[in-house]
Parts: C-alpha cells; structure tokens; sequence
C-alpha cells in the first residue's frame, strides 16, 4: 500500500521552491545605468557646449558603451553564480535593436528630412521607446528611465535655452536613481515558467 | 473524471532542496555552488549531498571552472532531468487537483468552493 503524502508538507515545500525562484532574479549590475548615465550627461551637454563634436561623440560612445555594458552583464553574472545565456541573448537583441534604429536615423539626417533639435527630439522618442519595452519586459525599473526621457522630450519642446544640457541631466538622474539596489529587479520575478 | 490515477512522484525530487534546485536550473540556464547556497541557505556538506544525488541519477550536470585560482562549481539540468521536473510538477499538480476534489464543501453558500 503506497505511503499517505502529507499535503501540509508539500505546500511548505513548495513555498519554499517558490521563495528561492522570487530570489533568484537576474539582477542588472549598477555599472550599466551609471555609465549610460555619465555617457548622457557628457553626449547631451555636447549638444549645447560643444555642437561640433556631439556627433561624433555618440557615434563612438553608443557602441563602445553597448559592448562595455555587455561585458558587464557577463562579469556580474560569472560574479554572481548565474548565468542565463537565453536572456542575456534577449537583452542584447533589445538593445542592439535600438542602436540600430538609432543609426537608420542617420539617412534621415542626411537627406534633410530630419534636422536641428529635432534628430535629438527623434532619438529621444526611440530611446525611451526601448526604455519602456524593457521595463515592461526585463526590468521594471526602466519604465522610470522611460518616463524621465519622454519628460525630457516633452521639455526639449518648451525651453529654449541650453535645453540638451537640461535633457541630459533629467535623463542622467533616471539613470542613477535605476541603479539603486532594490530598483533592479526584474519586470516580474515569478514570470519564465 | 478524477478517476485517472495520479502519476507517481520522483522520489529525487521529494526533498525540497533537490525540489528547488531543479526548479532553477530548469529556470536559469546554469548556477554556481555557492549560488545555491546563497540562496537555499544551506551548509556546504547538505548541499553538496543533495547534488550528487541529482548528479548520481543524471539530472543534473557539473562544470568545474577556475575562477582567480578558486575551482567554482557550474550546474546545468541536463535533458533527463528536464523531463523528471516536468512529470514530477505534473503529479504534484494531479495531487493537489485530486486532494482539493476530496476536501469537503464548505457548507451554505451558492456553491462557491474557493481555497
């Protein structure tokens, strides 16, 4: 006759299970927002102080800080004791992704169709598109970044003056405020059956 | 229906340690030793038990890799011990399903019956 199964028991036991999983979130490290947050504050300052090297300033800072992110997320993890190949590649296509759309801004500029304020206006719009989906998918912290950038194209509407400086103190402040511990917790923990 | 009969459970993936362990392999791709005992809580020596018998029947694989001079334990669920979670949270699933059919029914409402 099979042995009885005490149910009380595997309740607590799988309270248990549940409690390690809620524990084991991928955590983003605090290096990454801290550095976008440096890059922004430096790249939208250059927009107002130094116009002629703000371009090539975030052609070189964009993918030099993408890759230094990812080299970062790949230390944190081999740090850390978890590593998760699957979203790593997730987070990379999100944000490769919008690198990309950053650069299809270029013909744009080129051709004269987008000029002035508005390229940053445009990027902005992208940027914070891609904050918020990734708030909404990986780290629900991002949708705080996101809405600081929307505040921040909103703003690039009604100041006049040093107005990018302005954008990227508001965004920078995002940043830092996203990299406080506890504020890098995934969009949902009990989420990836 | 509820005369099906419950599929037995993995008698590996009773304890609870081993329970969890594999519900986060089967969650995270790969964890190290002391991941687990971050978050598990447990001592080296009960933990290390543990994983040689999930290692023993196959469900999980090992990865020794040297990290500033210090050997650091990897841990994968190998594609058997996928298939053992997923039939053993099938029948814990059957369990409770079938242990809620057979609890008795709250009395004087319309029927409502919920936990």
């Amino acid at each position: 006759m099979p042995e009885p199964i005490d149910l009380t028991g595997v309740g607590r036991d799988l309270d248990y299970v549940r409690h390690a999983l809620d524990c084991s979130g991928s955590r983003r490290p605090a290096a990454i927002p801290l550095l976008w947050a440096g890059i922004v504050l430096a790249g939208f300052a250059l927009l107002d102080l130094a116009p002629s090297i703000a371009g090539p300033f975030w052609l070189v800072a964009s993918p030099v800080g993408f890759l230094a992110s990812a080299w970062a997320g790949r230390t944190s993890a081999r740090r850390s004791g978890q590593r998760d190949r699957a979203t790593s590649g997730r987070h990379l296509l999100h944000w490769a992704g919008l690198l990309g759309a950053l650069a299809l801004l270029l013909p744009l500029v080129r051709s004269g169709a987008l000029a002035g304020a508005a390229v940053g206006q445009a990027a902005l719009l992208l940027v914070a598109l891609g904050y918020w989906l990734d708030g909404v998918h990986h780290l629900a912290a991002n949708r705080w970044v996101a809405a600081a950038l929307v505040a921040a194209y909103l703003l690039s509407f009604v100041v006049e003056r040093h107005v990018w400086l302005l954008v990227g103190v508001v965004v920078s402040a995002a940043l830092v405020i996203s990299s406080i511990p506890g504020r890098s917790a995934p969009a949902s923990p009990s989420d990836g059956r | 229906m509820g005369d099906e009969p419950i599929p037995a459970l993995d008698r590996r993936l009773e304890h609870r340690v081993r329970l969890a362990i594999a519900v986060l392999l089967a969650r995270h791709e790969e964890m190290s030793f002391r991941r687990f005992k971050t978050l598990l809580g447990e001592t080296d020596g009960s933990l290390g038990a543990q994983l040689r018998t999930l290692e023993d029947a196959g469900y999980v694989a090992v990865r020794k890799e040297f990290q500033h001079r210090r050997p650091v334990s990897w841990y994968t669920l190998t594609a058997r011990g996928r298939r053992a979670v997923a039939a053993h949270l099938e029948s814990l699933q059957s369990l409770i399903h079938a242990a809620g059919a057979l609890a008795p029914k709250p009395r004087g409402g319309r029927g409502g019956g919920k936990s």
